[in-house]
């Protein structure tokens, strides 16, 4: 599956020691893991918005779409009032930025909450005319990460993947 | 006024010039449930009654295009007398339609009866005909030909002559051939009690639980933006919702209802969005707000490549 790319940090770390690898946000801050030790990771720290565990899911969304979507650039944002840090990322060069927001799969978030979420990614969002929107970053507890695009209002579907009457 | 009959919360449209018009000028489908005169077996095409949604026929109700009703219901000690009276009419059905096969009969015989004594009275002329044409010369052998027909034709207006006799008297329609009408609606007016939606009853059980209201805001506000919506049970949503008549488009939407404040959990908004794409349909979120506004959120799944 491709969301299976996530998974490669926590491989390259599992070889830092053993214990390591398992998922638990508070591994990751020994000394002698590199992830700790991260530029990003500790920008991330430094933001200081949710706890350890919301930063190290944070980070593997940005491992996953620097190291195996290959994305262009991806900085990290926080929101204070929503207790999120969320990313900013353009896959291709000079193209519009798009905002991932990490969560959790264990979380639930209730339609407010995500209307709530839309609405503070509109400061982020490159063009002001198209609808909000924002794509949610779905991590499993052995960092599997599953993407949703969320927009406000009505999306049709992919025009492409319509099929011809038959 | 059109009528929708409900017992038990659900609510059934018998006629079918009011199914026309739900689904032509109203913009509301339903869903026909029941079997077809020639097909009860099958359960592939289905046709009258018509079920409509709870939030379908509250909304008819509500805009006053449509008269919800309880359906009487009959007596069970007076089935005996309604079976009673169902085998006096058919009997009735069978006199009088015996009645007017005979009459039938007996008008087309007056019609034949020219064509009949004409022919009988052609018949006598060749028989009087035949001794004479037995005398001439060149008779040998087309005499014999000559009198075959006529044998013939004597034998086929034979019975012919004769119907008029027994066709007088009393003939029976037999049973099989008796004409049975199947009603398409009720075919005699029954009392109903109007039913009123805003209260709940056994018949509408609906009335003020927030499943119910959650999902009638809902629907309400896609109908009235021109959306055309039926059940989205085989997708686990609560509305499929189509640009136009379901029969001419796809859905665009899976819409599921939520309270604005209700947490989602996210397992469940993995499975959904994921399955509505490979189904090639955006979920959509749909909250109503305080204000009466509904807030909608579509949600694809992102194949980040």
């Amino acid at each position: 599956m491709e969301e299976r790319g996530g998974a490669e940090p926590t491989l390259g770390c599992s070889g830092q020691g053993p214990g390591a690898g398992r998922g638990s946000g508070d591994l990751w801050a020994l000394e002698d893991a590199w992830m700790g030790s991260h530029p990003k990771y500790l920008e991330m720290m430094e933001l200081d918005i949710g706890d350890i565990t919301h930063v190290y899911i944070a980070f593997l969304v940005y491992l996953d779409l620097m190291e195996s979507k290959s994305w262009h650039k991806v900085n990290c944002v926080g929101f204070p009032e929503l207790q999120h840090i969320c990313l900013v990322g353009t896959e291709i060069e000079g193209e519009g930025s798009q905002t991932i927001v990490p969560t959790p799969i264990s979380a639930s978030l209730s339609h407010k909450r995500i209307r709530e979420t839309l609405k503070a990614s509109r400061k982020l969002q490159s063009d002001p005319d198209l609808p909000m929107s924002l794509t949610l970053a779905i991590v499993e507890f052995d960092s599997t990460i599953v993407y949703s695009k969320l927009t406000d209002g009505f999306m049709l579907p992919d025009p492409q993947n319509i099929s011809p009457r038959r | 006024m059109l009528v929708v009959e409900v017992a038990n919360g659900r609510s059934l449209v018998w006629g079918a010039e009011a199914v026309q018009a739900l689904r032509e000028r109203l913009g509301v489908g339903g869903r026909a449930v029941g079997a077809l005169p020639r097909g009860p077996r099958q359960n592939s095409r289905l046709g009258l009654p018509l079920l409509l949604m709870p939030e379908e026929a509250r909304l008819l109700a509500e805009i006053g295009a449509v008269t919800l009703v309880s359906v009487p219901h009959p007596d069970p000690r007076n089935h005996s007398l309604a079976l009673a009276s169902f085998k006096q009419q058919q009997e009735q059905d069978l006199r009088d339609q015996s009645a007017l096969a005979a009459e039938a009969r007996e008008a087309r015989r007056r019609e034949l009866l020219e064509k009949i004594t004409e022919g009988q009275a052609a018949k006598k002329q060749k028989l009087e005909q035949d001794p004479a044409a037995l005398g001439s010369p060149t008779a040998g052998e087309s005499e014999a030909r000559a009198s075959q027909p006529a044998r013939e034709e004597e034998t086929a207006a034979g019975p012919s002559s004769s119907q008029p006799g027994p066709s007088d008297g009393p003939t029976s329609l037999p049973r099989s051939a008796l004409l049975v009408q199947l009603a398409t609606a009720r075919p005699r007016p029954a009392k109903a009690r109007p039913l009123d939606w805003r209260i709940q009853s056994k018949d509408w059980p609906h009335a003020g639980r927030p499943a119910h209201e959650l999902r009638y805001s809902v629907y309400r506000d896609l109908w009235e933006r021109g959306f055309f919506l039926s059940a989205a049970g085989k997708f686990g949503g609560d509305f499929l919702v189509y640009p136009g008549d379901p029969l001419r488009f796809h859905a665009h939407y899976i819409a599921q209802c939520w309270a604005a404040g209700d947490s989602i959990p996210l397992q469940d908004l993995v499975s959904a969005g994921r399955l509505g794409t490979s189904v090639r349909k955006t979920l959509l979120l749909c909250s109503p707000q305080p204000d009466g506004k509904v807030v909608y959120t579509s949600l694809q799944w992102a194949s980040l490549q």
